[in-house]
């Protein structure tokens, strides 16, 4: 059933021009530059260091690198970070990163 | 992203968490509905935070609840700007009596200035301006405006015929333009009055002495009209006579009026040229096809720039051009005859006063010559005739 419900937003995004982030449920970023990072729609966060932000997905984790982190602003599901991003990837839910 | 910068200058701290982890902290804030930004890493367990002054009693629950530790660091916001304000109460007094004080003293009246009057006038003026209440040191609320003691002194002061009056910043200034009281000459000095030029009088009105002549005699110049010198013989008085004399005279005007003329009127069309000048030579740039018109008439504007006073060899210039139409018109001989006359009328009557008017006028004879007509008028005028002289005292 899930697997279904899957496949039907995929289709939705992909004929029905809505945007992938709303319908899927998939975090926005919008990165300026490599010193500012607004991340929507995160469930959480799992992990923060001057040099690491851990964020909880829906499905899985969003992993950023850098330098001298700072959190400008959090608010519910909205991040805002400061510093130098050198490396953003995603991991699935056993801590393996997707390639 | 909401602009935050109104909710947090109502007051926020900087604090430091120790004994918890910044993510656990986070989640915590998150759950609790505790605003929280500008979260810096220091090391494992520590970091420093900014929280709203308002969430601080939610921040207590959950330094128990976490377990943490939290130091504050720095305190921001108008609260704890008033906070240590209200500390230097002398110092905010003494700035508030400073304000207050600056405010009264800017709206009181420092100077009163007269200018334009004699020191007697000026001395009633100041005591009528100190009756109004406008003396040194009066606050300006509780004055009249500039306009009710303008209107007041114009009609208080006899001598003032205008009196200006305006406030600059705390000092009237009074400006007054006096009145010159013109005693009238007295007329008395005795004396005649005489003919000014020959002529047969016209009317005759005598105010003060006595008649000399009748209606419809001829005065040679120098005649007496109406005598100074009243009374008989024995008692007689000298005055001065007045009165009005007009008499009639004549003048006989010689004049000639072309049968053609070309008269010039503009079109209307007109062609604006702009140009530059430097030095004498003009330079057009615009409107250079002009009017296709053989009788033109040009005026010309220059402007000179002169920065400084140095004139430079430069300047601007424009000249309108406007076609004219040449139309010859063909006279006949009694209109030609006719423009004289009034011609002849206008350039006499200049040479006397504004009361006197042509009373007949006769054409003696018209010739036709060369194109023109000449014309022989005989002019009959009446005007003010009398001229006063005085009686010079004989032995």
């Amino acid at each position: 059933m899930k697997r279904v419900q899957a496949w039907m937003k995929k289709w939705m995004v992909d004929h029905m021009d809505l945007p992938a982030d709303v319908v899927m449920d998939l975090p926005r970023l919008t990165m300026i530059g490599q010193f500012h990072l607004y991340i929507e729609n995160h469930q959480g966060v799992l992990r923060f260091t001057n040099e690491e932000l851990r964020l909880s997905l829906r499905e899985g984790q969003l992993v950023i690198k850098g330098e001298d982190f700072i959190l400008k602003t959090i608010l519910p599901e909205e991040i805002l970070l400061e510093g130098m991003i050198r490396h953003i990837s995603y991991y699935d839910e056993n801590n393996k990163e997707l390639k | 992203m909401k602009n935050q910068w109104l909710q947090r200058s109502t007051g926020h701290v900087k604090i430091r968490v120790t004994e918890a982890s910044a993510e656990d902290f986070i989640n915590d804030c998150a759950k609790r509905g505790v605003v929280v930004w500008g979260i810096t890493y220091e090391e494992e367990k520590m970091f420093t935070a900014h929280i709203l002054l308002t969430d601080l009693s939610k921040l207590k629950k959950m330094a128990k609840h976490l377990p943490c530790r939290i130091v504050f660091i720095e305190k921001r916001g108008i609260p704890f700007v008033l906070n240590k304000l209200s500390r230097r109460k002398g110092m905010i007094t003494g700035f508030a009596a400073f304000l207050l004080f600056l405010f009264v003293l800017s709206h009181m009246v420092w100077d009163i200035e007269i200018e334009g009057a004699s020191p007697a006038l000026e001395h009633d003026l100041t005591n009528a301006i100190h009756e109004m209440g406008i003396t040194k040191g009066k606050l300006q609320y509780f004055l009249p405006s500039p306009e009710e003691i303008q209107q007041k002194l114009t009609n208080e002061i006899d001598e003032i015929t205008w009196v200006g009056v305006t406030k600059q910043g705390s000092a009237y200034h009074f400006q007054i333009v006096e009145k010159e009281i013109v005693e009238e000459k007295p007329s008395n000095i005795s004396g005649h009055l005489v003919a000014a030029r020959k002529a047969v009088i016209h009317d005759l009105f005598v105010e003060k002495g006595k008649p000399m002549v009748t209606p419809n005699q001829v005065v040679e110049k120098g005649d007496i009209l109406v005598s100074g010198l009243i009374g008989k013989e024995d008692n007689a008085r000298q005055i001065s006579a007045e009165g009005s004399v007009v008499g009639e005279f004549w003048y006989e005007v010689n004049m000639d009026v072309p049968l053609n003329v070309i008269i010039e009127t503009l079109t209307g069309e007109v062609n604006r040229k702009h140009g530059i000048m430097i030095g004498k030579l003009f330079v057009p740039i615009w409107g250079l096809n002009g009017i296709e018109s053989e009788h033109i008439v040009e005026e010309t504007f220059t402007k000179r720039w002169v920065p400084f006073g140095f004139a430079l060899p430069f300047g601007y210039r424009y000249v309108n051009e406007y076609e004219m139409n040449a139309v010859k018109e063909e006279r006949m001989k009694e209109e030609a005859v006719s423009i004289a006359v009034k011609e002849s009328e206008k350039r006499l009557l200049q040479q006397f006063s504004s009361s006197a008017e042509v009373v007949d006028e006769k054409v003696l004879h018209q010739i036709v010559d060369g194109g023109k007509v000449k014309v022989s008028l005989h002019l009959r005028i009446i005007d003010e005739i009398a001229l006063k002289q005085p009686i010079i005292q004989g032995d």
